[in-house]
């Protein structure tokens, strides 16, 4: 029999550890971190997995069924250790008791209506087309908001004035780093969530897991049939209460000596709570159902889970996801490898970390670019960035499969949109001087200077070989509205291959000096 | 400008001082040293070699720069591009330079440029990181806006300010190093466009809606390079500046270094197959008495490598 009171200590080290990592990916503002990193970490991450498996059906997408299996075993070791919201929901509650101590926790009654409802919206909100319910309370992308948007600043005003301090010395191994990747709309948001989520877990420790989490309502209905639970030793109980006193989720009711294993984040605080070792993992076979309470009392609702999980694997070839975009002026462009605006809107729960580490800014949050479902899904701004030619560093990052991998190669045909010139609106045009910073900055020369008037030249775009990277609308020196843009691929095409001819004879240089 | 009068005198003082002092086997620079050529042209070794040669029969580096200065090397750095794209200054010649400058008692050197690609990647991949820390040289981040400070262009006609990096400003002696390409907006990019490379980005999108020939001539008006090395030896000959591939590059094998930006200018498009007079910058410059592009009028001196 191992010692109850260990588990604590090992769920405390190994979901610091992953923290840890997690701050690491989300912050990492000079790609330090090896990719490995990010792998091994999302693979577990539930949401993501599931929605990525929901379209990709494959190992690197399976991390969800290893969560539930787990689950299946012990209960949702997910919310203790893995989700990067429940840490931080810890760690806030361990900070504001150093400030003001903590009264400590009282069992209440579960709020099923509300936390299954909204695990149910959800799912057939996502069935069909619409991820906005994910987007707004998946507790990975929300922790991934709040990282990148709100810690990563500071981080990098860290950095920054460390650096300027050892520059002084002639020092450069730290750099300034630009703020580049941070979005006014996304530190509202974030600020926002964070606010109700320190409220929340200062008054009651994991309420948001037990109401509002898809993830944690997922699991609460798996965790009903999990092989070992946390149970009393009626006859070793003293009726002491101090393990209900140290249940952040609220779930055990000592009055009963009952837990209520559905809302139980497996955190073992009451195993080490508890003076007289009452508590124990035990076996579910020994449950006597009578004794207990069932947490889910409408069975029919229970069927519209397994029902809805069911639809999740076998109706996502159905999108009925009306393109809200096609409303717009524009069409927005999604990154390269997202293939189209609908698998990218419906898949994509706005993380943000291809946003954190995408090497130059051009992958912004949106606001409502995508439509009102889309909200904070990532744009391609090419008002702050270009798509680096041979980058592709997002689809590697992307845990929902809204950004398929690609390789650099195929990226580098992958047309994502494609450049629109206004002559009208060109300084040669306008004022019949020479500019051309459109086409310097091109990497297949698809907008290229042709002869103009008064030996000027003038941009004249390829359509058939430009990839949509935006390296001619970001350095357009014409305001307000820039003389070229990039429109929008809704599916995303292949450009032809720049190309290549031979250079002429006229072209080499003669062996002699020329003067 | 005190600075600059300090140079000046210190570089006079240099050539008494090594017209003096060379012996041995500097016999021969000491013979070339007598002449002062307003510009040399060389061909026919690598971009190092080249340099050697060159800058020996203008009287070694020590002419320009005096025990202790600082000195800024600025190369075009501008693209994440491997070398053999052309697309950025040769690194072997940066090393070369910079191992020059602290032969001649450079306290520093610098090295940077306000790339347009990210600039981490930039140097990374265009060898010039490598170069500078094989030289000891120092190589510099220009990527924010808080390392460029704002000067008036007194004599400018378009270009009336911009916001130049401190280490242009501070350092002793500037040593431009473009490299010869084509160029979509400009026709070429030689060394008075380098130094698009030394003001901040809200500048360059200033001079490309403000008749940006003429602002390219304006401003060496403020501060001319004190020496410009133009590196000709594998030349972008279409798609520039960027390019798109190996197929855009010719080896032209060949290196201009000239006190004189404008002259420096003229002969590199020559060298391209270009008439100076044809890009509209050289000439706005030769106009404006930055420089001299009659070639014909200047003497230069020819070296061939064999």
């Amino acid at each position: 029999m191992i010692n109850m009171s260990r588990l604590k200590k090992v769920r405390v080290v190994v979901s610091l550890l992953l923290f840890f990592v997690f701050t690491l990916i989300f912050t990492d503002f000079r790609n330090l971190i090896p990719e490995i990193f990010n792998k091994i970490y999302l693979y577990l991450q539930i949401i993501p997995s599931i929605i990525y498996f929901s379209s990709n059906i494959s190992l690197a997408a399976s991390g969800f069924i290893f969560i539930l299996a787990v689950t299946l075993l012990w209960g949702r070791l997910y919310c203790s250790t893995i989700c990067p919201l429940g840490t931080l929901q810890d760690v806030i509650y361990r900070i504001s008791g150093k400030i003001k101590k903590n009264k400590g926790f009282r069992f209440k009654e579960p709020k099923n209506l509300t936390r299954y409802s909204i695990l149910i919206l959800s799912v057939i909100a996502f069935l069909f087309g619409y991820v906005l319910p994910i987007t707004i309370l998946d507790p990975f992308s929300n922790s991934g908001r709040i990282f990148s948007s709100l810690i990563k600043p500071v981080i990098i005003a860290i950095n920054n004035s460390a650096s300027s301090i050892l520059e002084n010395y002639d020092i450069f191994i730290l750099y300034q780093v630009d703020y580049i990747s941070i979005s006014i709309i996304s530190v509202i948001f974030s600020f926002v969530f964070l606010f109700i989520l320190i409220w929340m877990s200062i008054s009651g420790g994991r309420t948001f897991c037990n109401t509002l989490c898809p993830a944690g309502s997922l699991l609460a209905f798996f965790s009903k049939f999990s092989g070992y639970k946390i149970k009393f030793d009626e006859e070793t109980c003293s009726t002491c209460g101090l393990c209900e006193k140290a249940c952040k989720a609220s779930c055990i009711d000592i009055t009963t000596k009952n837990v209520d294993f559905t809302r139980c984040i497996a955190c073992f605080n009451c195993f080490n709570a508890c003076p007289s070792s009452a508590l124990n993992y035990e076996p579910n076979i020994y449950r006597k159902k009578a004794d207990r309470k069932p947490a889910v009392t409408d069975t029919g609702k229970r069927k519209l889970i397994f029902a809805s999980f069911a639809g999740l694997f076998g109706l996502t070839g159905i999108n009925p996801f009306k393109n809200i975009v096609e409303q717009n002026e524009r069409t927005p462009v999604t990154p390269p490898g997202s293939i189209n605006i609908k698998n990218f809107s419906r898949s994509c729960t706005a993380c943000h970390l291809c946003v954190s580490q995408c090497p130059t800014g051009v992958l912004q949050p949106s606001l409502f670019e995508y439509g009102l479902s889309g909200m904070l899904q990532p744009i391609m701004d090419y008002h702050s960035g270009r798509c680096s030619f041979e980058c592709v560093k997002c689809s590697r990052v992307c845990p929902t499969g809204a950004i398929v991998e690609i390789d650099s190669e195929i990226k580098k045909t992958t047309q994502i949109g494609v450049a629109k010139f206004l002559k009208e609106k060109c300084i040669v045009y306008t004022k019949g001087t020479a500019c051309g910073a459109c086409s310097e900055h091109c990497p297949t020369k698809s907008v290229k200077m042709v002869p103009y008037k008064n030996s000027l030249t003038i941009p004249k775009v390829n359509e058939r070989i430009c990839i949509g990277c935006g390296a001619c609308e970001l350095p357009c020196p014409v305001r307000p509205v820039r003389a070229i843009y990039v429109e929008g691929n809704p599916e995303h095409k292949t450009a032809e291959m720049p190309e290549s001819s031979q250079l002429k004879k006229s072209d080499f240089i003669n062996d002699d000096f020329p003067f | 400008m005190e600075r600059r009068e300090f140079l000046k005198k210190s570089m006079a003082a240099g050539i008494t001082l090594g017209s003096t002092l060379a012996t041995g086997s500097y016999e021969k620079l000491f013979a070339e040293s007598h002449t002062p050529y307003d510009l040399v042209a060389i061909k026919g070794g690598t971009p190092d070699t080249m340099f050697d040669r060159g800058i020996k029969s203008l009287g070694g580096m020590e002419k320009f720069i005096k025990k202790g200065n600082t000195v800024v090397v600025k190369p075009n750095i501008g693209w994440a591009a491997t070398p053999e794209r052309a697309a950025n200054t040769n690194p072997k010649l940066v090393k070369r330079i910079i191992e020059h400058c602290y032969k001649a008692g450079a306290k520093q050197v610098y090295v940077f440029d306000n790339t347009c690609n990210n600039w981490t990647e930039c140097y990374e991949k265009s060898g010039i990181k490598q170069a500078t820390i094989d030289a000891k040289g120092k190589i510099v981040p220009g990527n924010r806006e808080k390392y460029y400070h704002e000067v008036k262009i007194r004599k400018g006609k378009s270009l009336k300010s911009a916001k130049v990096h401190e280490l242009i400003l501070e350092s002793d002696v500037f040593i431009n190093v473009p490299i010869l390409k084509n160029h979509g907006s400009t026709k070429l990019t030689i060394a008075m466009k380098n130094l698009m490379g030394i003001v901040w980005d809200t500048d360059r999108r200033f001079w490309h809606s403000n008749n940006l020939h003429q602002c390219i001539a304006d401003f060496p008006t403020f501060r001319k390079p004190d020496l410009n090395i133009v590196d000709a030896y594998n030349i972008m000959k279409r798609n520039g500046p960027r390019g798109v591939s190996v197929d855009d590059v010719i080896k032209a094998g060949s290196q201009i270094i000239s006190t004189d930006i404008v002259a420096a200018d003229a002969a590199a498009a020559k060298i391209f197959g270009i008439l100076p007079a044809d890009i509209p910058h050289i000439r706005y410059a030769h106009e404006m008495g930055t420089g001299n592009m009659n070639l014909e009028k200047l003497n230069i001196n020819k070296i061939r490598i064999s």
